[in-house]
């Protein structure tokens, strides 16, 4: 790597790491993969740093989700499309004499979420992508894109009605 | 719930920045991540060695394997009078082993352990249909630890090597575990059964176990059951190595690891030792049915010749040129490496080894038998690399293809390809 590159290279790795650290940990959901992910990315990336055309940033992203999709799809437990939100496990955060955590299950109904509708709702809302970015980030239409986040959020809403069933 | 769209998209951001706002980035971080560039392009040298070994391994078998010792890939071993379980070999030259370094120069870490197992060492090409190859004596085995670097897999430093004693006392490594990203997924030192090979047809059952104690193995394929050995491994006494007499026969297993009281112990996200849970429906497509077709040769199974590492160009019969040509759709892939089959090509007397192909990446080469074109198809789209090796300006002798299943691996081959090389013909 060239030194001029090198310094780029850690400047990038300086201001975006952090980011680019969370975004990977909310696709995977544990800390230690979503380092390993993101070291492999930023090599990818520093590998053809001077070759990448454009957005340093959305390439690594993009790396980044192309890496978490390889894990998921290299998992042994097969990855089922829940029909509805109701499938969502929330109960475990039932407390009838306690006063629930919203905002810590939704985090787990977004964690138990099918892995595209996860992404797409991680890049939306943490990225601030918009639908054609999250299309190219994804590799998907940006048709697909809206069919995702549509599915997700009708299954949040369903978890939170849910929510609210266990709690009358 | 009455909670409006807007309100939703609201907490979902607070939800999700708040998730993760504790989050630290590691120190150093980008430091690693050049030093590891810079691995990866040193490994790139030991891959084009492999692929030239293996070329020139095709090369003499083609021109008559059983007529002169040189022409053997495989190292004729003997056995040795008295193996130790520690080093004892005598530096000779700059790249000599030592009692820190086995044939090839890669440093052992820790002791060298003596298993006491007769062990066949296998030749290059046993995997697929064969030309006669010379016998190889038995002899017996050692198990040691290299340190490795594997692309992609940032928390493994680690390699289990299982290899034999030279007649001049060099340990020269002959199969590994964890030389691969499919051996493991997480971290090397997770508690559990991690990576288990067998050569499925003259090697050693073996693996390790961190933080529990094994007592036994079993092989889902073939319902046998071995008594181990272990070894606790001094720079940590958490990771007990094992062994055992191959049990998987030739067809791969599903190895289990199992306690004193039989209880089957769990994997440390080892995905080359697959738990004994019932197969899990996996998503069919182009991706998973590559995988499947050309990168694993077996779940359990896996192939390793590091020993062709230390093979040089040099052993290349007179007047070999080789001649790269590249041609071939592209497309996108997944990030599994480099498949390189080799395909018979013109000459009948190569028939014997066609559909014998393998699995390169940065660090290793994995043989496994199939039918290399028709891998490439079930891939769809693939880049594909031809490199016909041609001797004395003959016709086309043999035809190395190599499917790319990873966008990334173009580099790769590229600087492969640039490293192979051949003597210029001689008048």
């Amino acid at each position: 790597v060239d030194p001029h590159d090198e310094q780029r290279f850690e400047e990038f790795v300086q201001e975006h790491g952090p980011h680019l650290l969370r975004t990977a940990y909310l696709l995977v959901g544990d800390r230690g993969h979503a380092e390993d992910i993101l070291q492999t990315a930023l090599e990818r990336a520093a590998r053809r740093w001077d070759r990448i055309d454009g957005d340093h940033v959305a390439y690594v992203r993009r790396t980044i989700v192309n890496l978490t999709t390889d894990r998921w799809r290299r998992r042994r437990t097969a990855v089922v499309e829940l029909p509805t939100a109701r499938a969502l496990d929330v109960s475990d955060h039932h407390d009838a004499t306690a006063q629930v955590d919203l905002r810590e299950v939704l985090i787990r109904v977004v964690n138990q979420l099918p892995p595209r509708q996860r992404a797409v709702i991680v890049l939306r809302y943490f990225g601030d992508l918009s639908e054609a970015d999250i299309s190219a980030a994804l590799g998907i239409s940006v048709g697909t894109v809206k069919t995702a986040a549509s599915r997700a959020r009708a299954a949040l809403r369903e978890a939170l009605i849910h929510l609210e069933e266990v709690h009358r | 719930v009455t909670i409006t769209d807007d309100e939703l998209d609201q907490l979902l951001r607070e939800v999700l920045h708040r998730q993760s706002d504790d989050l630290v980035l590691p120190d150093g971080l980008a430091g690693r991540c050049l030093g590891q560039v810079t691995r990866t392009w040193r490994s790139v040298a030991l891959v084009g060695a492999a692929v030239a070994a293996v070329i020139t391994a095709a090369l003499l078998m083609t021109s008559g394997a059983t007529s002169s010792s040189h022409r053997r890939v495989t190292i004729a071993v003997q056995p040795t009078a008295s193996p130790t379980p520690t080093a004892s070999a005598t530096p000779t030259g700059r790249h000599a082993p030592d009692a820190h370094h086995d044939i090839t120069g890669t440093e052992i870490v820790g002791e060298v352990i003596n298993t006491g197992l007769t062990y066949t060492p296998r030749s290059l090409f046993v995997d697929g249909p064969n030309p006669p190859v010379p016998p190889v004596l038995p002899t017996k085995l050692y198990l040691w630890f290299t340190p490795l670097s594997v692309v992609g897999r940032p928390g493994t430093h680690l390699n289990v090597t299982a290899g034999y004693k030279d007649a001049k006392g060099h340990y020269v490594p002959s199969e590994s575990v964890n030389a691969s990203r499919y051996d493991i997924e997480g971290h090397q030192l997770e508690p559990g059964f991690h990576g288990l090979v067998s050569s499925g047809l003259h090697g050693p059952t073996l693996g390790w176990v961190v933080g529990r104690t094994v007592d036994h193995v079993t092989a889902g394929g073939t319902g046998a059951s071995s008594a181990v050995h272990i070894y606790t491994w001094s720079l940590n006494p958490a990771v007990h190595l094992l062994w055992a007499p191959d049990i998987a026969g030739p067809s791969g297993t599903d190895f289990g690891a199992h306690d004193a009281h039989g209880a089957l112990l769990f994997t440390g996200h080892s995905e080359g030792t697959p738990d004994h849970s019932p197969p899990a429906s996996r998503p069919v497509g182009p991706y998973t049915s590559a995988t499947r077709q050309t990168s694993l040769p077996s779940a359990g199974l896996v192939f390793r010749h590091p020993m062709s590492w230390h093979a040089s160009t040099d052993q290349a019969p007179a007047g070999s040129t080789l001649v790269a040509l590249r041609s071939g759709p592209t497309g996108a892939l997944g990030a599994h490496g480099v498949l390189v089959t080799w395909a018979a090509g013109a000459q009948a007397s190569l028939s014997e080894a066609g559909g014998i192909s393998g699995y390169v990446n940065a660090q290793h080469m994995v043989s496994q038998t199939g039918a290399a074109d028709a891998a490439c198809a079930a891939i769809g789209g693939t880049r594909q690399m031809d490199l016909t090796v041609s001797p004395k300006g003959s016709a086309q002798l043999l035809t190395m293809h190599a499917c790319l299943v990873d966008p990334d691996s173009v580099v790769l081959i590229d600087a492969m390809l640039d490293t192979v090389s051949f003597p210029a013909p001689r008048s």
